[in-house]
C-alpha cells in the first residue's frame, strides 16, 4: 500500500489542548508529525491504537496509548487504512448500502408484523399455561378486593332470583367439559361499569345487576354471556393479555425508544392500539368458544346475538375509528359473527 | 519550518494565540508587530479573548436514514438486543456531527454498558408490571420504593450521559447529589400542588438550576444566574396560548361537525374524534414551543462554564412551532419513515439557533480526576420514562 499523509487534530491526554498535526498512514502503521513542538514525533503500530468504528462520515477518532486523541477526517482512503483494507465487512458498509436500506424499508414492517401478529401471541400462550394456580388465585383475590373497594357494590337483586341464577349456573357448568377450575358466580352492583360481566383467572365470574336487568332476566341470554366469560378463563386470557401487553410495550420501547417529545405521544397511542388488537383477538376467541359450546349444548346461537344487541342498546353508537381505542370488537361485528355460525 | 505569516486577516484571538507561541527574545520584530495588531483590534469594552462560534451540525438526512433503518432492522432481528449498539452508533453520529469552534463532540459509551443497564431496566419494569397484575398493593409499594429511588436514578442518568459526552478529549461530568435531586424533582413538585401549581414555574427553575449548577466540563464548573420570572412568563404564556388555541379549535371543530352533519359526511367515520385529537396535538405543540423557546434562550444566556464559555440561544417561538408541526405532519404521512429527516432537521435547527462564546481558558481545561458512573441509572430511568431534559 502507498502511504497517505493527512492533516488531523491531536488532543493531549488529560487536557483540552489541541494541535494540528500531520498524520502519515502506511501499512499497519501511523506516523504523527507536528508542525509545532508541543506534540512529539511518534510512530504507532495500528494494533496498539483503539480506533472507533466508522459511522457515516463522522471524523475517525483514534485513541493513542497515552490516552491522547487523534481526530482524522473520514474519507475512503483514511477508512481503508484504518479498517485494515476490509471495510466492506463492517456494519458501516451495511449502513451506507442502498440495497440494505431498501431491503430494510421492506423487511422492517414485515418483521414487525410477524413479531406482533404471531411471535408475541405464541409466546403469551405458552407463558399463560405455566403460570401456577397459586399466582392466578392471588391475582384474582387482590383484583376482586381492589374492585370491591372502588367500583363494585353489594348486589341489590332479590336473594331468590340470585339463588335461581346460581342453580342455572350449576346446571350449565355440569353440562360442560371444563378444566378443574373452581368456577364461582358473583352478582355485584356497579354504577361505574353499568351492564357488564367479567371473569377473573381463578374462575370467579362477576355479573352486574345492571346486566341482569338489561337482559330482562332472560336466562338464555345470560347463559350466552356466561359462556363467553368461561371462555376467557378456559383459554387463560388474563395471563395471556398480561404477557402480550408486557412484551409489546417493551418491544415498542426498545424498537422506537429514544425519540422524545410528541413522538412519545404517538408511541403511547400505538402501544394502546397494539394492546387493543391483542385484547380484541381474545374477545373473538371467547365469543367463538361460547358459540361452540352453545352448539355442543344444543342452545340457539341467536341468544348470543340477542344478548349483544341488548348491550348495543346501551351505547350511543359505534365507530370504526374509535374502535381502535377500544378493548372490545364492535358489537355489530360480534352479532354478525354469531348469526353467521352454521346453526343446528 | 519557519515561515513569515501574513496577519492582515487574522482575528484577535488568532493574533493572541500567535503572540503566545512566539518567543519574544528570538523574534522581537514578530512579537512587536503582533502586540501592535492586538492593541489595534482589542475593543475598549469587550473582554479581550472571547471568540464567538456558531454551532454547526454536519449530519444529513439521507445518510442518517440509511443508518437508522438498517439499525432498526438489526434491532428487530435480534429481538431488541442490538438496540444497545444502535443507540451508541446513533448517538455517535449526532454528537460527532456537532461542531463548535472547530471541534466535534464525541459520544463515548460502550454498547455493553448500555446493554447491561437495559437488562436491569427491563427486569425492574417487568417486575413492576407483573406485580401490578398480580397484586395492586405490592405494585403500590414497589412504586413508592421507586419514588424514593427516583432522585438517585436522575443523578445516575445525568452523570452517565454527561460523562459519556466528550469535547476536545475532555469529558463532561455531573456531581449532583441525592438530597438536591430529591428536593428539586420530588419534594418541590409535591409541595407546589398545595399552591394550586402557582409555584410550579419556580419548581421548573429549581430543576434546571439543580442540573446546570452541578454540571462540569473537565475540571471546570458550570454556573447559572437564571431567574424565576422568565419561567413564570414562559409558563403563563404557554398556558394562555393553550387556552386561546383550545377555544379557537373548539369553535372550528364545532363548525366542521356542523358542516359534516349538514352534508351527511358523518356516517361511519367519526370526524369529531379525529379533529379533536388533531386539535389537542396542535395546542400541545404550539404551547410547548413557546415555553421551550423562552426558557432555553434564558437558560443559555444566563449560564456559562467558568473560564471556558458563555452561551447564547435565539430560538424563535414561531419557527420552532412550525418546525414541530411540519415534523409531525411528515411523520404521519410517511408512517414514521420521515423520522431520520425529522431528527436531522431538528438538530440543525437547534444548532443554528445556538452560539458559544469561547474564552481562552477553553484550551486549558484539565480532566476531572474523579469520574465513575454506570449505565444503570440512565437505562432504568429510560424504561420508566423519567425524562430529564434541559430546555
Amino acid at each position: 500500500m502507498q502511504q497517505l499523509t493527512i492533516r488531523g487534530q491531536h488532543y493531549q491526554a488529560g487536557c483540552s489542548q489541541c494541535d494540528e498535526v500531520d498524520v502519515t498512514l502506511l501499512d499497519g502503521q501511523l506516523l504523527l508529525d507536528a508542525t509545532d513542538a508541543s506534540v512529539e514525533r511518534c510512530c504507532y503500530s495500528l494494533s496498539e491504537l483503539s480506533i472507533s468504528p466508522k459511522v457515516g462520515t463522522i471524523p475517525r477518532e483514534i485513541r493513542l496509548p497515552d490516552n491522547g486523541l487523534l481526530s482524522l477526517p473520514s474519507n475512503q482512503e483514511v477508512d481503508r487504512y484504518l479498517d485494515g483494507g476490509k471495510p466492506h465487512r463492517s456494519i458501516a458498509a451495511m449502513e451506507s448500502s442502498t440495497t440494505w436500506a431498501f431491503a430494510s424499508v421492506l423487511l422492517v414492517p414485515l418483521f414487525l408484523y410477524i413479531f406482533f401478529k404471531f411471535a408475541i401471541p405464541a409466546l403469551a400462550v405458552s407463558f399463560a399455561a405455566y403460570v401456577p394456580d397459586s399466582v392466578t388465585g392471588l391475582a384474582s383475590r387482590h383484583t376482586m378486593m381492589a374492585l370491591e373497594k372502588t367500583i363494585l357494590d353489594k348486589s341489590e337483586l332479590a336473594p331468590s332470583l340470585q339463588e335461581q341464577y346460581q342453580r342455572q349456573w350449576q346446571a350449565l357448568r355440569s353440562r360442560l367439559q371444563l378444566s378443574d377450575v373452581n368456577y364461582q358466580l358473583y352478582f355485584r352492583k356497579s354504577d361505574h361499569m353499568g351492564a357488564n360481566a367479567f371473569a377473573l383467572p381463578d374462575g370467579s365470574v362477576v355479573v352486574t345487576d345492571e346486566l341482569v336487568n338489561l337482559l330482562e332476566q332472560n336466562s338464555d341470554l345470560l347463559n350466552a354471556i356466561l359462556l363467553h366469560e368461561i371462555g376467557h378463563v378456559e383459554l387463560h386470557h388474563s395471563m395471556r393479555l398480561i404477557a402480550e401487553t408486557l412484551v409489546a410495550s417493551l418491544a415498542i420501547d426498545y424498537f422506537f425508544g429514544d425519540l422524545g417529545g410528541v413522538v412519545e405521544f404517538f408511541i403511547g397511542l400505538s402501544n394502546t392500539m397494539v394492546q387493543n388488537q391483542f385484547s380484541q383477538k381474545l374477545e373473538w376467541q371467547a365469543d367463538n368458544f361460547a358459540l361452540q359450546q352453545m352448539h355442543y349444548l344444543g342452545l340457539d346461537k341467536e341468544h348470543f346475538a340477542q344478548a349483544m344487541e341488548k348491550l348495543a342498546q346501551t351505547l350511543a353508537g359505534e365507530s370504526r375509528v374509535e374502535n381502535l381505542l377500544s378493548t372490545h370488537p364492535l358489537l355489530k361485528d360480534r352479532i354478525d359473527n354469531a348469526r353467521a355460525q352454521p346453526s343446528l | 519550518m519557519e515561515k513569515q505569516t501574513d496577519y492582515t486577516n487574522s482575528s484577535l484571538e488568532e493574533l493572541t494565540i500567535a503572540r503566545e507561541r512566539i518567543d519574544a527574545q528570538a523574534q522581537p520584530e514578530q512579537a512587536a508587530l503582533l502586540d501592535r495588531l492586538i492593541a489595534e483590534k482589542t475593543p475598549a469594552t469587550r473582554p479581550a479573548r472571547a471568540r464567538t462560534s456558531r454551532v454547526t451540525f454536519h449530519g444529513n438526512a439521507s445518510e442518517y436514514f440509511s443508518i437508522w433503518i438498517v439499525n432498526l432492522l438489526l434491532t428487530i432481528v435480534t429481538l431488541g438486543i442490538y438496540s444497545a449498539w444502535a443507540k451508541v452508533r446513533t448517538n455517535r453520529y449526532f454528537y460527532a456531527n456537532l461542531e463548535v469552534d472547530g471541534h466535534r463532540f464525541s459520544y463515548l459509551a460502550e454498547p455493553l454498558q448500555i446493554l447491561k443497564g437495559r437488562i436491569i431496566g427491563l427486569l425492574l419494569f417487568a417486575a413492576y408490571f407483573l406485580l401490578g397484575a398480580i397484586s395492586p398493593v405490592a405494585a403500590a409499594i414497589f412504586m413508592l420504593v421507586l419514588l424514593i429511588a427516583t432522585p438517585f436514578l436522575i443523578c445516575q442518568s445525568l452523570k452517565f450521559n454527561l460523562k459519556m459526552t466528550g469535547y476536545r478529549n475532555i469529558r463532561f461530568g455531573f456531581n449532583g447529589n441525592y438530597i438536591g435531586a430529591l428536593l428539586a424533582f420530588v419534594v418541590y413538585p409535591i409541595l407546589s400542588v398545595f399552591t394550586l401549581y402557582l409555584a410550579f414555574p419556580w419548581v421548573l427553575k429549581k430543576m434546571d438550576e439543580f442540573i446546570v449548577t452541578n454540571m462540569r466540563f473537565g475540571n471546570n464548573e458550570f454556573d447559572t444566574d437564571i431567574t424565576a420570572d422568565t419561567y413564570y412568563g414562559a409558563s403563563f404564556g404557554a398556558v394562555l396560548i393553550a387556552i386561546g388555541l383550545a377555544i379557537v379549535s373548539f369553535l372550528v371543530v364545532g363548525v366542521s361537525v356542523g358542516i359534516a352533519g349538514v352534508s351527511g359526511l358523518s356516517g361511519q367515520f367519526d370526524w369529531t374524534a379525529l379533529v379533536g385529537v388533531a386539535a389537542y396535538v396542535l395546542v400541545f405543540l404550539v404551547a410547548s414551543s413557546y415555553y421551550q423557546a423562552k426558557v432555553r434562550n434564558h437558560l443559555f444566556a444566563e449560564s456559562r462554564i467558568v473560564d471556558v464559555a458563555y452561551f447564547n440561544s435565539e430560538l424563535q417561538f414561531g419557527s420552532l412551532a412550525m418546525l414541530k408541526l411540519t415534523n409531525m405532519l411528515a411523520l404521519m404521512f410517511t408512517l414514521g419513515l420521515a423520522m431520520p429527516w425529522v431528527k436531522v432537521r431538528s438538530t440543525r435547527f437547534i444548532a443554528d439557533a445556538t452560539e458559544v462564546k469561547v474564552l481562552s481558558g477553553a484550551d486549558k481545561v484539565m480532566v476531572d480526576p474523579q469520574q465513575s458512573a454506570s449505565a444503570v441509572g440512565e437505562e432504568v430511568a429510560d424504561v420508566f420514562d423519567i425524562d430529564v431534559a434541559i430546555g
